[in-house]
């Protein structure tokens, strides 16, 4: 996740002007998650600074239904254990990438072999 | 000529009847047999098939108790000539391991279908894990491809390539159900195969003697057959093995997904769940109401397959 942030924030400040943005229709679209000057500072829309690991908040303002899911496991990947006090899970940006979130296709890892054919 | 006759006959009935009285048990009857003919191998000359025999012929495995009947000490035996036969055949360190089944954990696995994608890295990764033959191939998870708004597992396909996933179709990943009325369990006719008290349904291998009823007694085709000896490359086996889990299998034996019970037992997720690019599977203690799996029963329409069958599965599918 820091590696994405890290990538967000060499992006903005480098190719902000270039960037090709798929996430939310029109408008400033930016500023809706990132501080005008400083944009590796993540604002949830009532101006509060939010840190980085916290980001399902800032996207649980849009995609609530989803974030309500994803609190009680019924979304997102869970890692590490089953067990409720060690198990960790992913946070959004892990899978969605939040300037393209939609999930990318896969190409099929080889299919089983057509036995006795 | 004939009197002579009755009376060879005469005493060996009397041979018979007396074998008959003494209390034999099977196994220390074979026992004798098997250390006599042991005997005769290793005073006879050394022929080369005589030897090619021994190394065949393990008697201590031929004679094992049930995994149930086992002492701890007989288990301690027992992994390390398996550890030593897996050194000989596929020359790879192995570590055999007996974690118990855990108490209040009764295991069952989500699945939410409206995520997952079909890209089969499950298929993979469970392959790797449970050092399952790749030639002739044996693998757990089948994904069937079917059409949006049909659930008719026979018009599905499990042979889909490409990229995925494909217009107009969703993906469903079926393996063992773990069920908790196991129609597998009730046929074996050795009890090679029961359910174990956190839920899974194990096989212990050196029990099976390959009949494959519970082959046929199983819907879902969850069990598959060794009929032949597991090919794996040296590099690909995994080292971390459970007696009844992925140890790598005899030839003749029926295995199946044990919900990784090597690692789940452990804490740890089983390899399929942490495969997954997309996040659709979930697993969990039913017995926790905390756990995202008794969440899921609770607040989500699931279903699971076959349910007319009676089989109570432990894995369920939902739409997320």
């Amino acid at each position: 996740m820091m590696k994405s942030l890290l990538f967000i924030f060499v992006v903005i400040s480098s190719e902000a002007s270039e960037m090709v943005v798929k996430h939310m229709p029109e408008g400033d679209k930016c500023v809706v998650c990132h501080q005008v000057n400083t944009p590796h500072q993540l604002l949830l829309r009532d101006g509060t600074k939010i840190d980085s690991e916290k980001v399902d908040i800032l996207c649980g303002q849009c995609h609530g239904i989803k974030h309500r899911k994803w609190l009680n496991g019924m979304h997102g990947k869970v890692v590490n254990s089953w067990k409720e006090e060690s198990r960790k899970r992913l946070s959004c940006v892990v899978c969605h990438d939040p300037h393209e979130p939609k999930f990318p296709m896969f190409e099929a890892k080889a299919p089983p072999k057509m036995q006795g054919h | 000529m004939a009197k002579i006759n009755l009376g060879e006959s005469d005493s060996a009935l009397k041979r018979n009847a007396a074998i008959l009285q003494m209390n034999i048990k099977r196994r220390g009857f074979l026992k004798g047999i098997f250390s006599s003919a042991v005997f005769a191998l290793t005073v006879a000359p050394k022929l080369a098939s005589a030897g090619s025999l021994l190394e065949d012929l393990n008697f201590d495995e031929f004679l094992q108790q049930h995994y149930k009947e086992l002492s701890p000490a007989d288990k301690t035996k027992i992994f390390a000539r398996i550890e030593k036969q897996t050194k000989a055949k596929y020359h790879k360190d192995v570590t055999i391991k007996d974690p118990k089944a855990l108490d209040n954990v009764h295991f069952a696995f989500c699945l939410d279908l409206s995520v997952c994608n079909g890209s089969r890295f499950c298929v993979e990764a469970c392959v790797k894990e449970n050092n399952q033959s790749r030639d002739p191939q044996i693998q757990y998870i089948r994904v069937v491809e079917l059409d949006r708004g049909t659930l008719n597992l026979e018009k599905g396909t499990s042979h889909y390539t490409g990229t995925v996933p494909k217009e107009g179709k969703y993906y469903l990943p079926m393996q063992c159900n773990q069920c908790d009325n196991p129609p597998c369990v009730k046929v074996c006719p050795t009890e090679a195969t029961w359910k174990e008290k956190d839920g899974i349904v194990v096989i212990d291998y050196n029990w099976c003697i390959g009949c494959r009823y519970c082959m046929a007694g199983c819907p879902y085709g969850a069990r598959h057959f060794n009929f032949s000896e597991p090919k794996i490359p040296a590099n690909e086996i995994n080292p971390n093995q459970g007696y009844l889990s992925n140890r790598i299998r005899p030839v003749g034996v029926v295995e199946k997904c044990t919900f990784c019970l090597h690692r789940t037992r452990e804490g740890q997720m089983p390899a399929c769940l942490e495969a997954c690019p997309t996040g659709a599977r979930k697993f969990g203690n039913l017995l926790d109401p905390n756990s995202d799996v008794s969440k899921i029963l609770k607040s989500k329409s699931v279903f699971v397959l076959k349910e007319e069958l009676n089989t109570m599965p432990n894995f369920f599918y939902y739409f997320g």
